[in-house]
């Protein structure tokens, strides 16, 4: 449901100032998302200067920095620091991005840091993403075949079936896409998002999944797949955006003619394809159900 | 029904009642009344302005000929058509529940009658001037 104001309690305040030491030459300031279930208080936005000579070159260097040297009941989720856990996913100078692959230089000003927008927020930057993981779950995300598998190989695929997975497989299920979009924002309880209609894309494609029929049907709903509205935040926003420019073919007819060529796909974009990141948009326009 | 009063696990939440089968047919739909209205509109606006000026007469009988009815006919249903259907999704981004029943039973009764207005219109017309021809 539309939502065009913030509720009261989410409205923020100007929090804490932290000053860098008076001999830091090479200084910036992040302001960062601050709330804490442990009381009442409206989150706050907290300014820490740093000195930049002591900082990795990273956003997640920074808040490792903050939380290291400066406030430890700082919350953020960590792990890989390489881009391919997702755990740091977050909004950065206003773009949900990886704070881990988000260079300190390429924000002028001050960086603002907030946890992934429209989420419920556990801590800090901590969003509760329950909802969206049930709703991958919902999907079966895993191969499902009621083939048993060869007794002495792998199931097999051709090339030219494991080339139509690409741009997809490579989703680290971050939800940077699903979370910056309005639709996924005001509808995500009916909406599936981007990330999980991507998912669903990718086993839909695979070749060696016999249940394509039964995915397709279950995603034949006017708001869990059909919630896209095309926005196409979602592909402005994926991290891990390499494969934007390569366009999917999706579509019941197409995947059971063997047909590879790409899909229109509503958007029309020829460069830009709806399903081309792994964003929500992207996605769920690629794996519209067309059965003309 | 508020999350605080709803006890499903988050997986039932995100089950839902299921594919409710009515996603894939409305989106077809949507895009192939626009793909028609497109050169329907293009041919619509152009005869207003050939017709700019004349007096009633003239516009009843260019309305009375059946090459001009039938594309007529067309672009009434199809813009109460495409009406309904974009309609729709605005109700479904911005309403719930009941409100979100009523809502768009409005739009469909509305743009239902948009239609039957027009097509009774110019049923009217085709009627008159063919005993008018008599």
């Amino acid at each position: 449901m539309v939502e065009l104001r913030l509720p009261k309690n989410s409205t923020t305040r100007q929090g804490k100032f932290y000053p860098a030491p008076a001999e830091a030459t090479h200084k910036a300031t992040f302001q960062v998302y601050r709330w804490s279930p442990d009381d009442d208080s409206n989150p706050s936005l907290d300014s820490y200067e740093l000195d930049l000579d002591k900082v990795g070159p990273m956003v997640l260097d920074a808040l490792l920095y903050i939380k290291d040297h400066i406030d430890a009941s700082l919350t953020f989720r960590r792990s890989c620091r390489e881009g391919i856990c997702g755990s740091c996913a977050m909004n950065i100078d206003g773009e949900n991005t990886l704070a881990c692959l988000k260079p300190i230089s390429s924000v002028k000003g001050t960086v603002r840091i907030n946890p992934l927008p429209h989420m419920p927020v556990v801590k800090d930057l901590v969003p509760n993403l329950n909802g969206a993981y049930a709703q991958l779950e919902s999907i079966q995300p895993w191969l499902k075949s009621d083939t048993p598998p060869p007794p002495d190989t792998e199931r097999l695929q051709s090339v030219e079936e494991r080339e139509k997975l690409d741009g997809m497989w490579e989703c680290i299920l971050c939800f940077c896409c699903s979370t910056s979009c309005p639709s996924y924002w005001w509808n995500g309880d009916r909406y599936l998002g981007p990330a999980t209609l991507l998912a669903a894309n990718r086993w839909i494609m695979d070749s060696r999944d016999d249940h394509t029929g039964e995915r397709l049907e279950a995603l034949d709903d006017s708001m869990k797949l059909y919630g896209c509205r095309t926005i196409m935040n979602c592909t402005q926003t994926c991290p891990k955006g390499s494969t934007r420019q390569k366009p999917l073919p999706i579509s019941r007819s197409c995947k059971s003619s063997g047909n590879s060529s790409s899909y229109p796909g509503p958007c029309g974009s020829g460069d830009r394809h709806p399903a081309s990141s792994l964003g929500a948009g992207g996605v769920s326009n690629a794996s519209k159900i067309v059965r003309l | 029904m508020s999350r605080l009063s709803d006890m499903r696990t988050p997986l039932a939440r995100a089950k839902g009642l299921g594919g409710l089968q009515d996603g894939a047919e409305h989106w077809t739909a949507e895009r192939v009344s626009a793909l028609l209205l497109g050169p329907l509109s293009i041919w619509g606006v152009a005869q207003i302005l050939r017709l700019a000026g004349r007096d009633r007469d003239a516009i009843l009988a260019w309305a009375g000929r059946v090459q001009n009815a039938a594309p007529l006919g067309l672009l009434i249903a199809l813009t109460g058509r495409h009406a309904q259907l974009g309609l729709e999704v605005i109700a479904s981004d911005y309403s719930r529940g009941w409100r979100r029943v009523w809502l768009r039973l409005v739009i469909r009764l509305s743009t239902l009658l948009f239609v039957a207005l027009g097509c009774a219109s110019l049923a009217r017309i085709l009627m008159t001037r063919t005993t008018e021809a008599k």
